[in-house]
């Protein structure tokens, strides 16, 4: 999914790829206040956006401050806790293991409650919701359009292929064996479905009020989370309020959380210094970023966190018209960029990628891998061995948003030293994106993925499959490996955690040494509180997870 | 009198139709892929698909112009994606603002406008004449944002900075 505002903007819906991070990684505490003591009940806190909420539909949005926003409103069956571990959340407790990897049976948690958007219950929640909440984002008639994830990560599902087709209304595979169970058959074993139904898409909503108009559910959604939605002026303010039927008892600890839409990230910054926000939603302005990481009256008061990205540079690795299908040409390229040199162009506002998983997603994260070190003289040597020792042309794509433009620069500066001469073009984000997944219309270029959820296979099957070597597909390099393919595909069903590690990170070494791609950074979230923020963490997967927070003398 | 104001309309509605065919156009020539914009960067090719298809972006160029324009005849402007509204409530909850800036416009041009064309008139060839004329081709030909930074400059800002006196507002009303 895509960060909303972030630098890179996926496109105004977009806009969005995910993130972030975890565990690991955390570098800062939250206020002073934050420390130790238990977190305190009641008032109000305030977070605020340069865009709108583009969505409250869970089956249609696709952004995280969208993201954000749908875990105030809703549960799913499992989430992801503050360190990306997938935890029971409507759901008892996880569901056992079955052997042959295709049969997930979920026990429902009893007396939850739909809230409706006066804090009145609607009803208990039941299997059937979780039957037609999942088979909503497969339905190919949701308006104004279908699910933008149904196939991806919906159509492993027995009987899914034949709701999207518009066959049957409901998947086979989707079954309320009672009142408080569900059963999930999958066509093939993958232990990513978990990761899948904790994400936002896999939402519980109530049946009678979810139709296919998704525009009319996102103005007046309901769920079952420990928040609902008291008021939503779009270009102005959405108001969520304390769910006093939430299932969990003691929660959440805030009475109410004011989202403010249309301020700008400026403005973010100087409410929170006048006292008047609690959370700067975007990332900070690039022009005010050192100084305000660098101002000692902040110090206590800026939360970061790594996020589950990779900003990278791909090669068309099938390419007719320049040397790039040549993997000693990839190396070459790969130890021609100084990433370090790049990384002070965002003000080190992130960490060096040496391989292709982020330090941030435990699941896959290599600390030995092999990266490929600045070396000018090996990249000069590899080129000559390749037989180009004089070099060649060629075109590197970016999106107009700052910092991109400059880091192809930089980019363009390296490979002159290995005699490859670059003419850059940059094309705003959507035009960039269409020429992109156009085949060969692109033999390099620069660009990032956030993490639809924080497991290894997300930052293979997606973009450096066979499968997505398409026209439209999100595999830039037209990377296609097809021992790699059968390796992933055995990856993504093994049961075994330890084992699914080591197989992803053979994986990432072999991906390495065809060297589609050119990993250059993983990006820091950067967050500035106000002093009464108490109970605060960056959340790996929305960023914000505003429903635990708290603040002080509440 | 009755007979120019129809004509007038008329003509009114033709530009309309015309500017709706040209932004459509326009939309159309972009390179970029609105199915691919509302699914987002992560979606499958295949998803992708889907989601054109049931937008009808996957029809040709002169289906997919006349669709647009029944509908539009049928007061049916289509969904903002930006805004997930849909066109027609945005419109309309903006009108009332457009409408009360287009009175306020033509009121203050003709208190301007006639006297000043008077004076024209009946002070042929002087110098008031020459002044009156010459600021009314200065003021249609500047660009209005221009003039409108201008004025804010001027009738709001430097008051209100300089001297407290907050009778324009900077923005809003």
């Amino acid at each position: 999914m895509k960060p909303n505002g972030i630098v890179r903007r996926l496109g105004p819906l977009v806009t969005a790829a995910v993130l972030v991070a975890s565990c690991s990684s955390s570098q800062a505490t939250s206020s002073p206040a934050a420390s130790g003591g238990t977190p305190s009940h009641g008032g109000t806190l305030s977070t605020a956006y340069q865009g709108d909420i583009q969505s409250l539909d869970p089956a249609i949005a696709y952004d995280t401050e969208s993201w954000a926003m749908e875990e105030l409103l809703f549960s799913t069956l499992v989430t992801f806790d503050r360190n990306a571990k997938l935890v029971p959340e409507l759901a008892e407790s996880m569901p056992t293991l079955p052997a042959d990897g295709k049969t997930y049976t979920f026990t429902l948690r009893k007396g939850v409650n739909f809230v409706k958007s006066d804090g009145s219950v609607l009803r208990e929640m039941t299997a059937d919701d979780v039957v037609y909440s999942l088979n909503r984002v497969l339905d190919p008639n949701l308006t104004p359009n279908p699910s933008p994830v149904a196939t991806s990560f919906f159509g492993n599902i027995v009987g899914a292929a034949d709701v999207i087709a518009g066959k049957v209304t409901a998947a086979s595979g989707i079954k309320a064996l009672d009142p408080n169970t569900v059963e999930i058959d999958l066509v093939q074993p993958d232990s990513t479905l978990l990761d899948v139904l904790a994400d936002p898409f896999g939402s519980i909503v109530p049946k009678e009020y979810a139709k296919e108009d998704s525009a009319a559910f996102s103005a007046a959604p309901i769920g079952t989370g420990p928040f609902y939605l008291k008021s939503y002026t779009k270009g102005q303010e959405a108001v969520f309020v304390r769910n006093p039927q939430y299932w969990q008892a003691g929660l959440p600890y805030l009475d109410e959380i004011d989202v403010h839409v249309g301020v700008d990230a400026n403005s973010q910054l100087q409410q929170v210094e006048a006292g008047t926000l609690d959370i700067t939603g975007d990332p900070f302005p690039s022009g005010s970023f050192t100084s305000v990481v660098n101002d000692p009256r902040y110090k206590d008061r800026i939360v970061h966190q790594t996020l589950v990205s990779v900003l990278y540079i791909w090669m068309d690795t099938q390419s007719q018209d320049t040397p790039l299908k040549d993997a000693k040409v990839r190396q070459a390229v790969n130890y021609a960029i100084n990433k370090d040199n790049i990384l002070k162009i965002v003000h080190n506002e992130g960490v060096i990628a040496n391989c292709i998983f982020p330090p941030s997603m435990p699941a896959g994260y290599d600390p030995n891998c092999k990266p490929y070190t600045y070396d000018v003289a090996k990249a000069k040597q590899l080129m000559a061995d390749a037989g180009y020792p004089n070099g060649f042309s060629t075109t590197f794509y970016t999106d107009t948003a700052d910092p991109d433009p400059q880091i192809a620069q930089a980019i363009q500066q390296d490979l002159a030293a290995i005699n490859i001469k670059v003419n850059i073009v940059t094309q705003e984000w959507a035009t960039f994106l269409t020429t992109a997944e156009t085949p060969h219309a692109a033999p390099m270029g620069y660009v990032s993925w956030y993490q639809d959820y924080p497991d290894p296979s997300d930052f293979v099957d997606p973009i450096l499959s066979c499968a997505t070597a398409v026209k439209g597909g999100s595999n830039f390099a037209l990377y296609c490996n097809k021992d790699v393919d059968a390796k992933a595909a055995a990856a993504r069903g093994e049961q075994d955690p330890a084992k699914r590690t080591a197989e992803y990170q053979a994986i990432e070494s072999q991906i390495m040494a065809d060297a589609p791609w050119v990993p250059i950074w993983h990006q820091d979230w950067y967050t500035l509180l106000s002093p009464r923020v108490q109970t605060f963490y960056l959340h790996p997967v929305w960023y914000y997870d505003l429903g635990n927070y708290s603040v002080s003398g509440g | 009198m009755a007979s120019y104001i129809a004509r007038r309309l008329i003509w009114a509605l033709v530009v309309l139709f015309v500017v709706a065919i040209l932004t459509f156009i326009l939309a159309y020539v972009l390179p970029a892929d609105p199915a691919r914009v509302i699914a987002g960067a992560h979606a499958s090719a295949e998803d992708v698909a889907r989601i054109r298809h049931a937008l009808g972006l996957d029809q040709p160029f002169l289906v997919q112009l006349g669709d647009y324009l029944a509908r539009v005849f049928q007061g049916n402007f289509g969904h903002s994606y930006k805004q997930d509204r849909d066109v027609l409530p945005l419109i309309l909850q903006r009108f009332p603002a457009t409408l009360e800036l287009a009175a306020g416009g033509i009121v203050l041009e003709l208190l301007i406008g006639i006297p000043l064309g008077v004076l024209a008139a009946v002070r042929r060839g002087s110098n008031s004449d020459r002044a009156a004329t010459g600021l009314s081709i200065v003021l249609i030909s500047a660009p209005s944002f221009w003039v409108g930074y201008l004025l804010l400059n001027f009738l709001a800002f430097q008051p209100l900075v300089n001297a407290g006196i907050g009778i324009f507002p900077l923005s809003g009303v």
